[in-house]
């Protein structure tokens, strides 16, 4: 009877604790600049300026044409930076949210049923949990070969058993609480309880994952690339920019330090994003 | 606990020959002809079909598997297809580099981390507790071979302190171990400032203020031990994780350790050299994290009886069988 | 020996969240006399622990304050003293037991240690065969036996647990126990052994207590005088059986004393005292009881109703009754 305005007062409530961190709304204000500019750039360069060379303009040093300097191809690194944001920002939600599917689903059979099903399916997500996600991660893009598409594949497959586990761990919680004990008891549906009772009160740390394995996401993209086995040159990827340019770091530093404090700069918004998230959706364990 | 080593031992067994089955599920999806891959571009297709025969590549997948997981149970991981050298050798000359930087890695945040939680969490919202978590904050976010990349261009070429590549003298082994710390250390702070918050607020600690003693006093009898149980745990499963963030960090500063093995061999599609580093990671990180679980019995009583009455109860199933 | 060990006057202390200030405390008066057990009454949210909480001065760092008041603990002021000086108080003059035995011990320390370490900062000139034989005699005082100091907390029970606590508030022999709700999480047929152990306990060693209950009956059982709680004020206080014994009470007390079945007279159904406390961020302004008194008058509403705080007679804080009757008809 009450439900509609409970739900908007949730937001609501959920917003004016969000706002209260003043490094939340910093994250979520860079976090959306970023997400701005990435989406804009094709509309004010081409794609091909960002991998065309030119050597006749190698190196050059900070200016207003290019406000980053020019790489040692003689390509803009302003360009080739906001390309990558597009890049890394789409491959991470990307990933995220094809194993944020297939994580929830095998998470919510293996608690709702319990059970053999359970144990089978939660034996199976430990055995991936074991091998360390990076070198999971390498090992399908070594069998699939290289390319985004694959990239992802990997990623996304390597992170499903982290979202398996939170889901499960949720609805576990919320399914022993005394409210939906005596929901049942009351004759209320399965479905209805699965609907009304435990999604709504699960969402939290599965949102609170999320956000944080897109940050976890770009971070391995960018160390994937790095070796070489994940986006390949001339792509303008930020872990590969890096590896191209540190056998010149010493007499060109920026060349690292920009890829190296984008990678930073995005990964640590999108964590005070989520670290403001959690607090904000569960007071309680707020420190 | 000497039996209670043992069958966690034994249950280490399923999870290990799942991670061959899947990583070995994987390899043979690899494209490519291992064969080919050895004899080289101008191999005849005889030849090709010879070295398939004698590699057992023309089996059924089954078959290999089994053959695989008979000859790893007798210690024996095949030979490189690349230098045909067997790969158990391989893999136990170029371990211990790798696992002296995770562990130093793991060490040196330690070291660190856990005072400066503790700290941070004693004097909460002060300048200590805001400057430390925005470093962890910020330590999370790079990517370690980024933090490897920073330390060699500041400390090997700009101050040349310390060597930026190879592994020969202890100073080579500083910047690649605190690479690997940093991203664990940024954890292990977060994790002892928030369990060290929430130990503060149990009863207990009111009961002991209750008592008399001072804020200090309590800090150290009644705080520490039990805000660091969490950490041990967080500690012993970041080791594996450490195993695997060690490839990166080797490929920075060239070192010829697992990591850099592991990578040569995925780009050759040397599979038994995947293969064998994998389950040795594997093994490795499963061991360390009983090694964790079994130092966890000794601080925490409430595990070690636990135990003691999991062994027991283990000895009187052996008594009626 | 008449003289008044513990004296609180006009006690306000506040809790300052982020959104808004919870006036948790509201001029609260009381003394406790050497010797005497005081019964502290009311339901959840009344102010109980809170008061209790100030006299320890422990208090939430940060968030809760002593706004203003006096409390005088054998003839220190309390509200003045500094963290050193009440270090040496805590544990020593005053003790404290709190409710939930199943948290209240450290899970990693053994009980004889924990019992132990309450001496070792109260009486340093003991030796440590001195101090392992009073660990032992505390043990056996409270009826757990001496062997098992080497065992951890979760190798008891709820009951021995809370022996334990007691061992540990009464081990350096306090002038005042403060006993916050201590067997409310017990079973209830383990509660009368506890609570009949700490009131031989305190009679031997002529403590003070302060006993923070909902229960009437174990007032009636166990206390001299009795403090109604309600709001943050103190609405009613006396001697047990002036309270008892008595038609003249606060319409909050008789709600109270309503809402106890009782199986000699057969009413037809029990009376819950109808509504809630009124909110601690935005306290009214006449009397707090207003909205839910059975009795209200137009006034109630208006003026907070005084309180007689000379004597230690039988005090009510009521415009229906004694001197605020008078007062407030004059006016």
């Amino acid at each position: 009877m009450r439900e509609k305005p409970r739900k908007r007062s949730q937001f609501q409530m959920t917003w004016r604790r969000y706002k209260k961190s003043k490094l939340a709304i910093l994250g979520l204000a860079a976090v959306a600049v970023l997400f701005f500019s990435a989406l804009i750039i094709p509309l004010f360069k081409d794609y091909d300026t960002a991998v065309e060379q030119d050597f006749s303009s190698r190196y050059q040093p900070l200016s207003a044409e290019h406000i980053f300097g020019t790489d040692q191809f003689g390509r803009d690194i302003f360009i080739r930076m906001m390309f990558g944001a597009r890049i890394s920002l789409l491959v991470g939600i990307a990933t995220v949210s094809a194993s944020l599917l297939s994580g929830s689903c095998i998470g919510a059979v293996a608690g709702y049923y319990g059970g053999r099903i359970d144990e089978v399916l939660m034996r199976i997500m430990d055995v991936f949990l074991a091998i360390p996600n990076t070198l999971l991660a390498i090992s399908i893009v070594a069998a699939l070969g290289q390319g985004i598409t694959n990239l992802l594949i990997a990623l996304a497959i390597s992170q499903v058993p982290s979202f398996a586990r939170v889901v499960r761990a949720s609805i576990l919680t919320v399914k022993e609480q005394d409210y939906i004990e005596a929901a049942r008891a009351l004759g209320t549906p399965s479905a209805r309880i699965i609907a009304r009772h435990i999604l709504p009160n699960a969402i939290g740390p599965i949102i609170v994952q999320t956000t944080l394995n897109v940050a976890r996401t770009i971070l391995n993209i960018s160390s994937l690339s790095f070796v070489g086995l994940g986006i390949s040159p001339p792509t303008p990827e930020w872990g590969s920019m890096l590896a191209d340019a540190k056998p010149q770091m010493l007499q060109y530093p920026h060349l690292i330090l920009i890829p190296g404090a984008a990678i930073a700069i995005t990964v640590m918004a999108i964590n005070l994003v989520g670290d403001g998230l959690r607090d904000a959706l569960d007071p309680r364990l707020r420190n | 606990m000497i039996r209670y080593i043992g069958q966690r031992l034994l249950m280490m067994i399923p999870v290990i020959l799942g991670i061959s089955l899947i990583i070995f599920s994987i390899m043979d999806l690899t494209k490519g002809d291992p064969a080919r891959l050895i004899l080289g571009e101008g191999a005849t297709l005889e030849a090709i079909e010879a070295k398939r025969e004698e590699l057992g590549l023309n089996d059924h997948f089954i078959v290999r598997y089994v053959k695989y997981i008979a000859g790893v149970a007798v210690g024996d991981f095949g030979r490189s297809y690349r230098t045909d050298a067997p790969v158990s050798e391989e893999i136990f000359s170029r371990f211990p580099t790798t696992f002296y930087i995770a562990f130093l890695g793991i060490l040196f945040a330690t070291l660190f981390a856990i005072p400066a939680g503790v700290i941070s969490a004693v004097r909460q919202y002060s300048a200590i507790d805001v400057i430390t978590t925005v470093v962890a904050m910020l330590l999370t976010s790079m990517p370690g071979f980024f933090v490897g990349m920073l330390l060699i261009l500041v400390f090997a070429l700009m101050l040349r302190i310390f060597p930026a590549t190879g592994i020969s003298t202890w100073k080579h082994f500083i910047l690649p171990s605190l690479s690997v710390a940093s991203v664990t250390m940024a954890n292990f702070i977060r994790m002892t400032r928030s369990t060290m918050l929430e130990v503060i607020r149990q009863d207990y600690i009111r009961t002991a203020r209750a008592k008399g003693a001072s804020v200090r006093r309590v800090i150290f009898t009644h705080c520490l031990r039990n805000s660091l149980l969490p950490v041990v745990t967080v500690i012993g499963i970041n080791f594996g994780v450490q195993l695997g963030g060690t490839i990166m960090i080797e490929a920075v500063f060239a070192i010829p350790g697992l990591g850099t093995y592991m990578i040569n061999a995925i780009r050759q599609k040397d599979i038994p050299a995947v293969m064998g580093s994998v389950i040795f990671a594997a093994i490795v990180a499963g061991i360390v994290n009983l090694a964790v679980d079994i130092m966890y019995a000794y601080i925490d009583p409430r595990v070690k009886s636990h135990y003691e009455r999991f062994t027991k109860r283990g000895r009187r199933d052996a008594g009626k069988a | 020996m008449n003289v008044n060990l513990l004296e609180i006057e006009d006690l306000r202390v506040i809790y300052k969240t982020d959104e808004d200030t919870i006036y948790a405390v509201n001029g609260v008066d009381m003394s406790v006399k050497n010797g005497e057990t005081m019964g502290l009454v009311g339901e959840t949210g009344a102010g109980k622990t809170t008061t209790a909480l100030a006299i320890m001065k422990l208090l939430p760092e940060r968030t809760g304050f002593i706004k203003s008041g006096r409390i005088t603990l054998d003839g220190i002021d309390i509200t003045r003293a500094t963290e050193h000086e009440m270090e040496a108080i805590r544990g020593n003059t005053v003790s404290m037991i709190f409710q939930d035995p199943m948290t209240s011990l450290n899970p990693t320390i053994t009980v004889g240690r924990q019992i132990a370490e309450v001496l070792q900062l109260h009486e340093k000139s003991k030796s440590s065969s001195e101090m392992a034989r009073s660990v032992d005699e505390m043990m056996e005082l409270v009826g757990i036996p001496s062997h098992r100091k080497n065992e951890y907390p979760h190798q008891f029970s709820g009951g021995m647990k809370q022996r334990i606590v007691i061992a540990i508030a009464l081990a350096c022999k306090p002038k005042l126990l403060i006993a916050d709700e201590p067997t409310t999480a017990l079973d209830v047929t383990i509660q009368d052994q506890v609570l009949e152990m700490m009131n031989d306990l305190k009679e031997r060693l002529g403590t003070s207590m302060i006993l923070i209950t909902h229960d009437l009956g174990v007032v009636a059982q166990t206390c001299d005088t009795v403090a109604i709680m309600y709001a943050g004020e103190i609405i009613e206080r006396g001697r047990v059986e002036e309270v008892f014994d008595t038609q003249i009470r606060h319409p909050y007390t008789s709600g109270l004393f309503g809402s106890i079945p009782n199986i000699k007279v057969t009413a037809r159904r029990l009376n819950p005292i109808d509504g809630l406390m009124p909110d601690p961020a935005s306290p009214p302004d006449g009397c707090g009881f207003y909205e839910r008194c059975p009795k209200k008058m137009e006034m109630c509403g208006k003026k907070p109703p005084l309180f007689p705080t000379e004597g230690n007679g039988h005090a009510i804080r009521c415009w229906l009754h004694g001197d605020c009757a008078r007062r407030g008809d004059g006016s």
